[in-house]
């Protein structure tokens, strides 16, 4: 029951989120240089034709009036046109295309880099200050250090050096495959779907680089809280209790600590979400994987507002999901957190 | 023991044999208990004092014990020391290292200790220059976070009730932004010039220290001195900012110094994207420019790399040192 209360109390606060970043893409829109009236006249034009393209744009309205179009287009859908980067395209239709991708990416490396990552910071904060302790220290300090585009150059650097030279470095899928049938959102999907296995093993191929590149930056801050949690709990009274019954470490580890320790990471980790889609923009820039972050950059570069305040309120939404997500979850483990 | 007793004997000797007047004044000083009443007391507030300062350096030897933090404090003091002597240390001026050189992505060579980069710029000095310019933004952005947050999580957490709920609600909401999403598009709209980057980034982190403010004036809060300072007559801005402020500030302090490595991280992505001011050599920009020659000139991405790194590890390992040194029980939550 408290669950179910929990679940609503959290559905409540989403809403004047939803409202506050409305208002921030909003003042962004106003930030824009240029009259958009103007914009969209031809070369030629009277002083009256400019006023009424003002009133058909609905510029001449009352701010708050102007917001509440506003945020009527932005719910349900009406993102205007792209102006640079794919030349009068309805931004709705372009995020349609490239969000699915970028969640794949995410969901898979997110997957390796939480089992691995959590994995590893158990590792380390069970064995306090050892040789393993130091060397997983070393390893995370040396990624955690570096920002996610070193990262992936490093990686790349890898790649020419090495036997590794057999993993393909850009784009998804090789040129002349064809494109599976748009089945679901989900290209990985569509590839199972269509029949042909080769597809699939093709994209996943292509993926081995930019998702281990992905998932070594979310491991490193993933394990990092683990081992910091996991060490705060190793401190705690009833691990002591649990040694003076003579349960062994491995036990202990496994049973007592670790469930103990492992709330506070999801809870941080689904914080850290956020941050993580820094890094999502380096992978598909660098790695030319057509996604939301390809697409973000190519519009912040070539400044084409439509799909940067688009872009922003898509992710807004994808972290608030996400966020939503997590706290469900935690509360589901955890039911301390229910109560407050 | 005759022995020691002896070496002890010879020690407070050198120690008196100076003036009259000091031998004199520790006689006084020696005495004063009969003469002045209470004068004990200043003695022994005085030892205490001593105490604390003594316990507050072990503190901090504590810290430097550990080779992982001693390390962190001298990778941190090349890099401030960089910042600041950089146009001495460096062997081509700002302009020089900014303006068109005779070879392009060059090898190293005893003109160029470490090579050159794009326009023949020389990347020794480029890495030297790029120092100031991340700490600069770092630190101030941090500042900006720190004082607005330290501001804002006071009021809400001292004055409680519905200050507190409208302070933290948006607070949270800001905190659920995706922040580096927003600060490109902002930056996008806004033009990126440095004091921009500075604001932006400072804004981001705003709610981060309101809400570890908020946490630790609240467990302050509650305690008897806070109180008594109330009975004696302070007013609401003095007890905040003078009694629960010093003693809430340790956590402030540690992510503080996690904050720098990771604005640092910020700074150096912005750049690599295309957002800085270009004005101001930043490692970001060269990694860029360096990354498609990563098979013919591989220092020129090599060596601003290495600083980046540097720089932000220096400032992890000395969060991680400090939150050790404070409180080994107390376990920031790293963003």
């Amino acid at each position: 029951m408290s669950l179910i209360k929990f679940i609503l109390r959290r559905l409540a606060t989403i809403i004047p989120t939803i409202l506050v970043i409305l208002v921030i893409t909003f003042f962004m829109t106003r930030l824009l240089p240029g009259d958009p009236a103007m914009m969209r006249m031809p070369d030629k034009f009277t002083w009256d034709e400019y006023l009424l393209e003002r009133k058909r744009l609905g510029l001449d309205q009352p701010i708050y009036i102007q917001f509440l179009i506003y945020m009527g287009d932005m719910l349900a859908g009406n993102w205007g046109f792209s102006y640079t980067v794919a030349k009068d395209f309805p931004v709705w239709v372009l995020i349609n295309q490239k969000l699915p991708r970028s969640l794949e990416i995410m969901a898979i490396s997110m997957i390796i880099a939480i089992f691995l990552g959590i994995k590893l910071g158990k590792f380390a904060g069970a064995n306090k200050n050892t040789k393993k302790d130091s060397g997983t220290r070393i390893f995370i300090y040396f990624f955690v250090s570096m920002p996610a585009f070193i990262v992936i150059s490093f990686f790349m650097q890898i790649y020419v050096s090495t036997p590794f030279k057999f993993l393909p470095m850009f784009g998804y899928k090789t040129p002349g495959y064809a494109e599976p049938p748009p089945i679901t959102y989900s290209r990985i999907i569509n590839c199972l779907l269509s029949g042909k296995i080769y597809l699939l093993t093709d994209s996943l191929w292509h993926l081995i680089l930019p998702v281990s590149s992905f998932a070594i930056i979310q491991l490193v801050t993933i394990s990092r809280q683990m081992r910091a949690s996991m060490i705060g709990t190793m401190e705690e009274d009833y691990i002591r209790t649990a040694y003076a019954k003579g349960v062994k470490k491995r036990r202990i580890i496994k049973t007592h600590a670790f469930k103990n320790a492992i709330s506070p990471v999801i809870i941080l980790s689904g914080m850290g979400f956020s941050v993580v889609l820094g890094g999502l923009i380096a992978v598909e820039v660098i790695y030319q994987l057509p996604g939301m972050g390809k697409l973000f950059y190519d519009a912040i570069r070539r400044s084409d507002y439509p799909i940067i305040i688009a872009s922003v309120w898509v992710f807004s939404i994808v972290v608030i999901i996400f966020n939503f997500f997590t706290d469900v979850l935690i509360a589901f483990i955890d039911p301390r957190i229910r109560l407050k | 023991m005759s022995h020691i007793n002896q070496k002890t004997q010879e020690r407070t000797e050198e120690n008196y044999s100076g003036t009259d007047l000091k031998l004199s004044s520790k006689i006084i000083n020696g005495f004063k208990f009969l003469l002045i009443p209470k004068s004990r007391f200043e003695q022994f507030y005085i030892k205490d004092i001593e105490n604390q300062h003594r316990k507050k350096r072990s503190k901090i030897r504590r810290m430097l014990k550990s080779s992982f933090s001693f390390t962190g404090a001298i990778i941190i003091f090349l890099m401030i020391s960089l910042a600041i002597f950089g146009p001495w240390i460096a062997p081509y001026s700002y302009a020089e290292a900014q303006g068109r050189g005779l070879n392009d992505w060059g090898p190293p060579s005893p003109e160029h200790l470490l090579g050159t980069g794009t326009r023949g710029r020389d990347v020794l000095s480029r890495i030297i220059f790029g120092t100031s310019t991340s700490i600069v933004i770092a630190l101030l952005s941090v500042s900006i976070s720190v004082i607005f947050g330290i501001f804002f999580g006071m009021i809400a957490g001292y004055f409680g009730k519905w200050l507190d709920s409208i302070i933290m609600r948006t607070m949270d909401m800001i905190l659920a932004f995706p922040g580096i999403i927003f600060a490109l598009a902002f930056l996008a709209i806004i033009g990126s010039t440095i004091e921009h980057i500075v604001t932006i980034l400072g804004v981001i982190g705003i709610p981060y220290y309101s809400r570890l403010t908020r946490s630790a004036v609240l467990k302050v809060k509650e305690r008897d001195y806070i109180a008594s300072a109330k009975v004696s007559g302070a007013n609401n801005w003095r007890i905040m900012f003078r009694h629960i402020l010093p003693n809430s500030i340790q956590p402030i302090i540690v992510s503080m110094s996690f904050d720098i490595g990771r604005l640092i991280i910020s700074v150096v992505t912005l750049a690599f994207l295309g957002f800085t001011d270009y004005q101001y050599i930043n490692w970001g920009t060269d990694v860029y420019s360096a990354r498609v020659h990563i098979y013919d000139a591989p220092w020129a991405l090599f060596w601003p790399s290495v600083m980046i790194s540097l720089s932000v590890i220096g400032f992890m390992i000395i969060g991680d040192g400090l939150r050790d040194a404070f409180d080994p029980k107390y376990h920031v939550a790293t963003r």
